[in-house]
Formats: C-alpha cells, structure tokens, sequence
C-alpha cells in the first residue's frame, strides 16, 4: 500500500486518533531521519530497527502529549529515539560510577586518515567501541551534549563521563592505525 | 573544555551522510503488531484496510458463526445414531458389562478388575455359613446388597475369615453365566437363614 503524502499537522491529528494509516505514513516520512540516529546508537542494522521500532510505538501512544508550541516534531521524535538507544546501550552494559580520573591524557587522532575513510566504516568502528563508552562519544562527540549534560543523562558523574570519552578516543586511535597498517 | 576536537566533527559529518538500510516495511510491521496490541483499533481485522469499522458488522460475522457452529453441531448429533440410543442412565449404571450373576469366589479378582472389590463388605462369606442373599437379590445392582446387609441378617452371623471375592455384575436382560471361581458352592448356599433365638 502506497502511503499517502499528507500534511504533517494531518498527520498528527490522525495518529492522535489511533488511524493506522496515518501513523504508517508519519513513520516512512521521518524513516531516514529517524534510522541515522538509530544507527549510532545501535551495533548493527537489526539492533538499529529494534530501537526504532520500540520508539515509535512510544511515540504513537505519547503523541497526544506532543505540544507544537514546546518545540518540532522532529526534535520530540529525535529525544524519544535517543533515550530508547541509551536504554538499549545499557541493558547491554552498566554505566560504572567508580571510574573516574582527575587528568585525562587526550590521544591524537589523525584526522586525514579519517577524512578518506566512508560513512560506513567510521560507523564500524564506533559500533565496536564498548556499550558506555559508545554512549558517551556518540552524545558527546555525534550530538554535541556537554559532560554535565550527559553525566545527568546517564546518571553518572562528570569525571565518568570524560573518562569514557577519553577511552573512545583511545580506541579511535588504534582502530585507525589498524586501518592504515 | 567541551569543545569537540576536529576529528570528532569530521565523525560527525560522516554519520549524518550515513547509508540508510532499507528496512522500512518490516520495522513498520513490527510497530503495527504492538500497536495492535497495546491500542487496537476497531476494526483490527488481519491484513484488513485502516479506518471506519463498524460494530454492526462485528455482531453480524459473531451471529453468523455461533448460528454456523450450532448447525454443524446439530448435524454431527442427529447423524451419529450409536449415541441417541444409550440413555444417561443405563450408560452409567452399565458401565462395567458383565453378564454373569453375582458370585463369591476363593480367587484373586483380576489386577484390573478394580470395582469387582467396591462390594466386598458384604460379600465375604465363610464356605460353611449360608448365603447372604438370595438368587433375587442377587441378580439386582450390586449396590443394594452393599447398602444394606443388617436388613438381611436379623441376627448375629459368625463370620469365618475372609475369602477373596470377585462379584460379577450382572445385567437382568443377560443370560449368560461364567463359569469361574470355587466349584461346589449351590445357589441355596446363598440363601439367609437367620438363627433361632434360644
């Protein structure tokens, strides 16, 4: 069945009363947006799509409580994928309280060996990284929240969360020798 | 302090121009299950079109099939003769058919044979003492003879220890008799003779 391309406040109004078709075609019209946020908090294609189905149903039954004047549908829809991607980081993990250092040595990164690299294959690498530490670059470095911003997302400290960004970044690095190697 | 470092922007560039895996029919179908789910629709019929289902329409298709189910009820009972003609009664009453008259034995009842001991109270008779009831009781329901031993015995009886007995119910419609157990023992053996009060 072919969706219909329909106003996006229509769309709105049709999922607020539970039509199906509506809602089917308020999800293929943010699909990609939605999936490329997914994805960085995902291991793989299929972990990406159970993220993004679990949002979605959470998205369809809070519509209701979605106000237009408190920001964009894009934004609302964006937060609700996210923290269904940090819950599913952390059925994966336990974000650890006890790491923490005072200084953090910062590696280098070499920054042409990543400009030549694809999409793809810088997602390889940050999907491997460790569950924490993922969630931490990926806010961090990907969506540009401060470490008070994600310390408080996460429920960790400051220091925990400069500490797993450090760690990200240790990995980049070898990863990146590795490549070049 | 929170300044991103130059190859965490190229990072970031590179995930936005990320390839998107086409995978939108079977994430939609897996969103629509839950929402069928947890909100369904009225008319949440399978592989149905959305929208403006009628509740008319749900009553009809449930008469329809009570009305369906019924008919092919109805049709399986007329058609299966074996079941009109067995009454509720005599299937529970002749549940175990076995034609021979009631008899008391010296032999171990058969290891199946569980409701042949149900009457043995009254049935345990010693070879020496006379029978306990006579040919017509014993050719009525078990049960009775059971129920009501002191009524055939007016006085004191002296029970000999214990002989196995293996009771045969029997049908009043049934001439057949097995031939099975202690020979010797005569019919008027049966027969209560209460004592004579001295």
């Amino acid at each position: 069945m072919q969706a219909i391309a329909l106003d996006t406040e229509q769309l709105i109004e049709g999922c607020k009363g539970n039509d199906r078709r509506a809602q089917e075609a308020l999800f293929r019209q943010f699909y990609g947006f939605a999936m490329s946020i997914a994805l960085r908090y995902s291991r793989d294609e299929h972990d990406a799509a159970d993220i993004l189905s679990l949002a979605f149903v959470k998205v369809f039954k809070s519509i209701k409580n979605f106000d237009p004047a408190k920001g964009s549908l894009h934004a609302w829809i964006k937060k609700i994928i996210m923290n269904e991607g940090l819950d599913h980081i952390k059925s994966r993990s336990r974000f650890s309280e006890q790491v923490e250092l005072e200084a953090v040595a910062e590696p280098v990164v070499n920054n042409a060996a990543l400009q030549e690299m694809g999409a793809d294959e810088i997602m390889e690498i940050v999907q491997k990284l460790p569950p924490a530490t993922h969630a931490v670059f990926v806010l961090y470095a990907v969506e540009g929240y401060s470490h008070r911003e994600i310390a408080d997302q996460l429920s960790i400290s400051e220091g925990t969360s400069r500490w797993h960004l450090s760690e990200a970044r240790k990995h980049l690095q070898q990863q990146l020798e590795h490549l070049k190697n | 302090m929170d300044q991103r470092l130059s190859y965490e922007l190229i990072i970031s560039e590179k995930l936005e121009s990320l390839p998107i895996p086409d995978m939108a029919d079977q994430v939609w179908l897996r969103i629509k299950d839950q929402l069928d789910l947890d909100m369904p629709t009225d008319d949440n019929e399978p592989g149905g079109p959305g929208g403006g289902g009628s509740p008319i329409r749900g009553l009809a298709w449930t008469s329809l099939s009570i009305l369906f189910i019924t008919a092919l009820v109805a049709i399986f009972y007329y058609r299966n003769p074996s079941t009109d003609k067995i009454p509720a009664k005599e299937t529970i009453n002749n549940a175990a058919p076995a034609p021979a008259p009631v008899k008391i034995e010296n032999e171990q009842p058969p290891p199946g044979n569980k409701r042949a001991l149900n009457p043995v109270a009254p049935a345990i008779l010693p070879k020496d003492q006379p029978a306990l009831v006579n040919d017509d009781v014993a050719a009525a329901d078990s049960a009775v003879i059971a129920t009501s031993p002191n009524d055939l015995l007016p006085g004191p009886v002296t029970i000999a220890p214990p002989v196995t007995v293996q009771p045969v119910i029997t049908d009043s419609n049934s001439v057949q008799k097995k031939k099975r157990g202690a020979q010797g023992i005569k019919e008027s053996d049966y027969r209560i003779v209460p004592k004579k009060q001295e």
